[in-house]
């Protein structure tokens, strides 16, 4: 029962970059090199890392195609998971405020709100190709104040592979997919604007 | 019985098989009556727009989620990423949820809701491939494969299919 508990609390370090109980260190110490890992552990480490790997990819096939993207939020949400940030270091990375990340990410905040020097640094640091950001951003501004009604949906949903966070994500995704694809943009001049000068900014005219 | 109504007890699963494949069958039925005989493939597009449906295939479902429905905003949403005969299944499925009354995720217990999908899933296999229809294809084709792609579904819905209504000693 101890052996276990200590098992978990390995895990937990590892995945959740956690500091590593002596107890836990010690069962990682007694597995190498001269005693092998035991078998629970050895599985639920395998599981772990199958888990890992799988969302990984995911991420990966997500942002290899970043114009298929519902908004710019999302985009720079799935390459903090892909660097593996908090978004604390991640915005202290990029040089932008920590509320701007979390805004985006959250679709609350009205695009044109973001400073031009925190926009510019996020699209120039992450490498995004300025027409996709600017069609993200587009749908991010038509994304702002928009709230799904997913509660009142039923889903098909395979929760043996996932969980019930994920479900939830996954749906509102869906929900705005949908969304946009019925709103189709209307340019707004405001947001507009904002995209020249931002694109002024960030080539330098 | 309006299902989804009241809290499920133990004795009901195996009485609602029966209710869900009445339920497939009436809607056949009813979409019968407006459109005359149906063909095969079963035309489910058609059908969820003959309940007022809009179907929306969409690009940005993970994996594991084939399909939502919204009963207010009268949407199907479809895992555009998905073979079309698992399309074509979770449509079915989804309509059944319509169908059968079942209430929204949120008001559900983890029970409930294997029960309800469970459900769903019996309906729509026999929206997909009606027992009528069925009878009449297995005089005439001898190999899951070839009903599986007359049917327009997975070979693992026509057996099960097959199998729950005794029709095994028909091929």
């Amino acid at each position: 029962m101890r052996e276990e508990k200590n098992i978990d609390e390995f895990l937990e370090s590892v995945f959740n970059e956690l500091p590593w109980s002596d107890e836990a260190l010690d069962i990682l110490m007694r597995s190498e090199p001269e005693h092998t890992m035991p078998e629970p552990m050895k599985e639920k480490l395998f599981s772990k890392l199958s888990e890992f790997q799988k969302e990984r990819a995911r991420v990966i096939d997500k942002l290899s195609h970043p114009e298929k993207l519902n908004s710019f939020g999302e985009f720079i949400s799935l390459i903090r998971e892909k660097i593996g940030d908090e978004v604390e270091e991640f915005a202290k990375n990029i040089g932008v405020a920590e509320s701007t990340v979390l805004h985006l990410e959250k679709n609350d905040i009205p695009i044109v709100k973001i400073p031009l020097v925190e926009m510019k640094s996020l699209i120039q640091k992450t490498g995004i190709n300025i027409k996709t950001a600017f069609s993200l951003l587009r749908n991010s501004f038509m994304l702002y104040g928009f709230k799904p009604n997913y509660f009142q949906s039923m889903a098909r949903f395979d929760i043996k592979k996932s969980s019930e966070t994920k479900k939830i994500q996954s749906i509102k995704r869906v929900y705005e997919e949908l969304y946009l694809k019925k709103m189709k943009y209307k340019p707004s001049e405001k947001l507009e604007d904002y995209l020249a000068s931002l694109e002024h900014e960030i080539r330098g005219k | 019985m309006k299902l989804g109504a009241n809290k499920l007890d133990t004795e009901l699963p195996s009485k609602r098989i029966g209710f869900c494949r009445n339920a497939a069958r009436q809607l056949l039925q009813e979409f019968k009556k407006f459109y005359g005989d149906i063909p095969l493939p079963v035309p489910i597009d058609d059908i969820a727009k003959f309940k007022g449906y809009e179907v929306h295939l969409l690009e940005n479902f993970d994996d594991e989620l084939s399909a939502l429905v919204n009963p207010e905003d009268k949407c199907i949403m479809i895992n555009k990423k998905h073979h079309p005969v698992r399309q074509r299944f979770s449509i079915g499925h989804e309509l059944g949820h319509i169908c059968l009354g079942h209430p929204p995720e949120h008001d559900s217990t983890k029970e409930e809701l294997k029960l309800y999908n469970a459900e769903a899933d019996t309906f729509a296999a026999e929206l997909l491939i009606p027992l009528e229809k069925l009878k009449i294809e297995i005089k005439k084709i001898k190999n899951f494969k070839s009903l599986a792609d007359i049917f327009k579904v997975s070979e693992q819905a026509i057996t099960i299919k097959i199998l729950e209504q005794n029709l095994l000693g028909k091929i």
